[in-house]
């Protein structure tokens, strides 16, 4: 099982988080946590200047927000998927442990 | 300045009307004609088939129909509208709401897509019985999502009501007369919803969504030259919000958060994203897509709708810019019209229509899946475990088309018969109101550590909570309750979102009554879910019932 007993849903991605290496499961972790903390952080981008365009900073970096969070997300899909597609070739090679977990 | 902008005319526009008429058949012709599409044979007998759409949809046809199911005509009228009015707290915080809402599906709908494909649940009160043994909590769950579904529907109506009104449809004449356009057009869709299911919204988001992809960019280009300029435009919109509002002593709206807004963006925004996908529609788009990685790859396409909503957002302020006057055909100002009138006065009639029949099919597609969704709740988690347990597949679509038609029906009663501001009302105590299925259905992908009675204690306790503080907030302009979704945070002493606040109670409730339970040793329920159920996939042995593709 990959989640142990407690309040937290957050503290694994939702993929097969177990058998994931630690060091992607906090990529993974960053990839989708840092668009979530920056546009929570209002305090850093609730001002006026600088502008682009004529449209004031607060405007324009929620933005770029959307096409950072779009780039985030999917590398980190990309690395669950990877990991997911190898679980199931490593699963296939040992039918046997079909419910190992 | 032109001069249209200035004066007010209610006269029908005909060359508008006509191409709103045309794409209306075409779509209504799509609509009827879905019930072949991508057809797995057997007919429609069965909640897979008529409610799920065969579960068959790949990422494309998926990334239409979630946009064309989220981005409703709704959220098209109400955010330049709220824009106009009072600026960015309560418009623009949509923006990191749609952009948030992503990495956090992201983490948990494919393990709920898995579950839900091996054991064949429809709904997310299916999972919610299966995982806690508890016909009560997933009832809790089924009636909370059908609550706060019908107000939504409801508000689907109120946009194209506004498209109607600036028309020159409705309003004038008996009460007939007035709501016909409204009548027949939600006529026509119960009738293909009904014999067509998830695929016929799904077929019409292509349209849907080509058309408002279309409308926003080429107004987006072209209308801030014609204002001014975005300076002009930003300029015009401050101007308007630092003059003090008579009514409450206080700057009219604000173009930028001050310090004391920053917790209402903030907790608007995570709240809503949060709550989103506790929508029975946005989890029925969800389990009918092909396999578990679809809603994944979702999530990073997606976004390219919440651009489209930002830049949507911004026509609000270049209203206010180009002077648009959003008068009612009751000669009331009413901001909910500032888009279709700002159409209506800056382009040619044939684009005007263009943009307006963007809007109105832009409701029919949420519409259609909001009625697929709650009559799906009511069949599966009423019907089946409360009235007629060991229903056959046959007999619940038959009871989920029909319910699907009284939900549309309840819809039309509610818009023709109550005043529109409790549409309204009830539409913010759905969002503070769904959130509180949370900790059921999302914790419960993770963990069965929580106890089932206490969930369904922390729901009922938030559920009070939020109802009475929504209830309490006073409109200062109007002496009204339901003022605002925004109340004071116990505690930290800061403002924020209702819902949040209650969702934070909740969860509180939840652990003490968990930890309470087990003490005690009350029996915690029989979990029909294994570990490996949350991690598989289409092809999997598991995985029951997926449907072919037909003659593929």
């Amino acid at each position: 099982m990959d989640s142990s007993p407690g309040p937290r849903p957050g503290a694994t991605t939702g993929t097969s988080a177990a058998r994931m290496p630690t060091p992607q499961l906090v990529l993974v972790a960053a990839l989708i946590g840092v668009p979530i903390l920056a546009l929570m952080w209002v305090s850093s981008y609730a001002k006026h200047d600088p502008e682009l365009w004529g449209m004031p900073f607060f405007y324009w970096y929620q933005f770029v927000w959307v096409f950072v969070t779009a780039i985030l997300t999917s590398i980190a899909y990309r690395i669950v998927a990877t990991h997911e597609r190898r679980r199931r070739r490593l699963r296939a090679a040992r039918p046997d442990d079909w419910r190992d977990q | 300045m032109s001069a249209a902008a200035t004066t007010v005319d209610h006269s029908i526009n005909g060359v508008a009307l006509t191409i709103v008429i045309l794409l209306f058949l075409l779509v209504t012709v799509l609509g009827f004609l879905s019930v072949r599409w991508r057809h797995t044979g057997g007919g429609l007998a069965s909640l897979d088939e008529w409610g799920l759409g065969g579960r068959s949809f790949g990422t494309w046809i998926t990334w239409f129909l979630l946009g064309g199911d989220l981005y409703t005509a709704y959220t098209f009228v109400a955010v330049p509208a709220a824009m106009f009015a009072t600026g960015a707290v309560t418009g623009f915080f949509a923006v990191p709401y749609t952009i948030v809402v992503y990495p956090i599906i992201f983490i948990f709908m494919s393990r709920l897509w898995s579950v839900s494909h091996s054991h064949g649940f429809v709904t997310p009160a299916d999972f919610v019985k299966g995982r806690y043994g508890s016909r009560g909590l997933s009832l809790a769950v089924a009636v909370t999502g059908i609550l706060a579904t019908m107000p939504y529907i409801a508000l689907q109506l109120v946009g194209i009501q506004a498209v109607l009104e600036v028309l020159g449809l409705g309003g004038t004449g008996n009460a007939l007369a007035q709501d016909l356009p409204l009548f027949i057009a939600f006529a026509v869709l119960a009738a293909y919803t009904y014999s067509s299911g998830l695929r016929a919204p799904a077929a019409i988001a292509f349209v849907k969504d080509t058309l408002i992809y279309l409308v926003i960019l080429v107004a987006i280009i072209y209308l801030p030259s014609k204002v001014g300029g975005w300076h002009h435009v930003f300029d015009a919109a401050g101007e308007k919000f630092a003059k003090v509002n008579p009514a409450t002593g206080k700057p009219t709206g604000s173009l930028i958060p001050t310090t004391a807004q920053f917790w209402p963006y903030a907790t608007l925004a995570l709240g809503s994203a949060m709550a989103l996908f506790m929508y029975p529609h946005s989890i029925t788009a969800v389990l009918s897509s092909r396999s578990r990685n679809v809603i994944r790859r979702n999530a990073s396409i997606l976004p390219a709708y919440s651009f489209l909503l930002g830049l949507l957002a911004l026509l609000g302020f270049i209203a206010i810019a180009a002077g648009t006057k959003p008068i009612g055909l009751d000669g009331q100002p009413n901001a909910q019209l500032v888009v279709p009138q700002l159409f209506e006065d800056k382009f040619p009639s044939w684009f005007a229509g263009i943009a307006f029949a963007a809007i109105a099919i832009g409701a029919l597609v949420p519409a259609a899946i909001m009625s697929i969704a709650a009559a799906n709740l009511f069949t599966r988690n009423v019907y089946r475990d409360f009235i007629r347990q060991g229903a056959t597949e046959e007999e619940e679509a038959r009871v989920s088309k029909l319910t699907s038609l009284v939900v549309k029906l309840g819809a039309l009663v509610f818009v023709f018969t109550l005043d529109k501001t409790l549409a309204l009302n009830f539409q913010l105590l759905g969002g503070v109101w769904i959130l509180q299925t949370f900790p059921s259905i999302v914790f419960g992908l993770y963990t069965r550590w929580f106890h089932r009675w206490a969930l369904l204690g922390g729901w009922a306790v938030a559920m009070v909570y939020g109802t009475v503080k929504a209830y309490q907030q006073i409109n200062p302009a109007t002496g009204k309750h339901f003022g605002s979704s925004v109340g004071p945070i116990e505690v930290i002493g800061q403002s924020g979102y209702i819902a949040l606040t209650a969702f934070v109670i909740n969860v509180i409730v939840a652990v003490v009554l968990t930890l309470v339970l087990r003490a005690l040793k009350t029996p915690e329920g029989t979990d029909v879910t294994s570990p490996e159920d949350y991690r598989a996939d289409q092809g999997d042995p598991r995985v029951r019932d997926l449907p072919q593709p037909a003659a593929a």
